[in-house]
């Protein structure tokens, strides 16, 4: 059994939403705003970044999770969950996402996942136990490679 | 078939707890087997190592959880009330956590003799022979006793864990 993790674990609160039929928590304070779909400009450069969303003055880029998580591409989302991240380069993205379950107050652990069933997606970073089940913890500032961060910031500074 | 020496199988008798997996009979070494867990609903690992269906709490461990019929080449059939999880026993094998097998019904602890082991036949099974130490003739049913290494050796190799930059900070 891996190590409580020492980041995410502090939270107080977890967001609670699904992607698919996958069940995902963040830490609370990662979270901005949730919108609605209908707040996305669409704008596709490649398979992943499903256009932005203006918060302020700002323009986030939407990404679709699915071929990360390398499941089948969805349909239209049900929402947009804008987070913030730790990085300077992209101190806020957005993601699709089909479902919000609410935010979990009583987490009694959160941990690495078992080596066994580590994931290949590097933002799966965990695994929180909500009550009685088991959610996939989702660290925002891995959402994105580093690589690709600085090309997304150009994108979004370029309008 | 020919009986595997006595040589590979030290004691005379040895417990096999035996269950039905894709519509076969199989077994394993009763030493390996930790606990019978009822089946309930898996948290789904996305981009996981291949026959992983996810993971599962089990008394605050997160315990993932194996296609079995999968891993065997087999059919898997769907979840019914007989379907539970054999949770491996952490120190077996050398493993450093828990696994769980998924499988269809769990059906006894069989006694069986060194004696009745026979070798995998390289023919006519629907399991690959590699992934068997033996088999046993059952009441008239082929029990394939299931190699726990070789089947456990595959997953893991097929965790090739994509570790990110840190973040900057």
């Amino acid at each position: 059994m891996g190590p409580l993790l020492a980041d995410s674990s502090a939270a107080a609160q977890y967001f609670c939403f699904a992607i698919g039929e996958n069940q995902f928590a963040t830490a609370f304070d990662h979270i901005l705003m949730v919108l609605e779909p209908r707040a996305l400009i669409p704008h596709p450069l490649r398979g992943a970044v499903l256009g932005s969303v203006t918060r302020g003055t700002t323009r986030v880029p939407v990404l679709d999770l699915a071929p990360a998580l390398e499941l089948p591409v969805s349909g239209a989302p049900a929402g947009l969950l804008v987070l913030r991240t730790r990085s300077p380069i992209l101190e806020e993205i957005a993601i699709a996402i089909d479902r919000v379950d609410g935010i979990a107050e009583n987490v009694r652990k959160v941990q690495r996942l078992p080596a066994l069933a580590a994931s290949r997606a590097a933002c799966i970073c965990g695994i929180v136990h909500v009550t009685d089940s088991l959610r996939l913890l989702l660290e925002p500032s891995r959402v994105v490679p580093l690589e690709e961060q600085q090309d997304l910031a150009r994108w979004r500074a370029d309008g | 078939m020919q009986s595997i020496s006595a040589e590979t199988t030290p004691e005379s008798y040895r417990q096999y707890l035996t269950f039905e997996v894709g519509g076969e009979n199989c077994g394993l070494l009763l030493s390996e087997v930790q606990e019978v867990v009822e089946y309930h609903p898996i948290t789904r690992v996305p981009a996981a190592a291949p026959f992983v269906l996810g993971v599962f709490n089990l008394r605050g461990t997160v315990v993932p959880v194996l296609d079995l019929a999968g891993r065997l080449g087999l059919t898997a059939r769907p979840v019914g009330l007989r379907s539970c999880f054999l949770v491996l026993r952490e120190d077996a094998r050398e493993r450093a956590s828990a696994v769980a097998l998924l499988c269809d019904a769990v059906e006894q602890v069989r006694e069986t003799a060194a004696e009745d082991l026979q070798e995998p036949p390289s023919l006519g099974t629907r399991i690959p022979p590699r992934l068997l130490t033996a088999v046993v003739n059952a009441d008239g049913r082929i029990l394939h006793l299931l190699d726990m290494s070789s089947l456990l050796q595959l997953t893991r190799e097929g965790t090739p864990r994509k570790v990110a930059p840190e973040p900057p900070a």
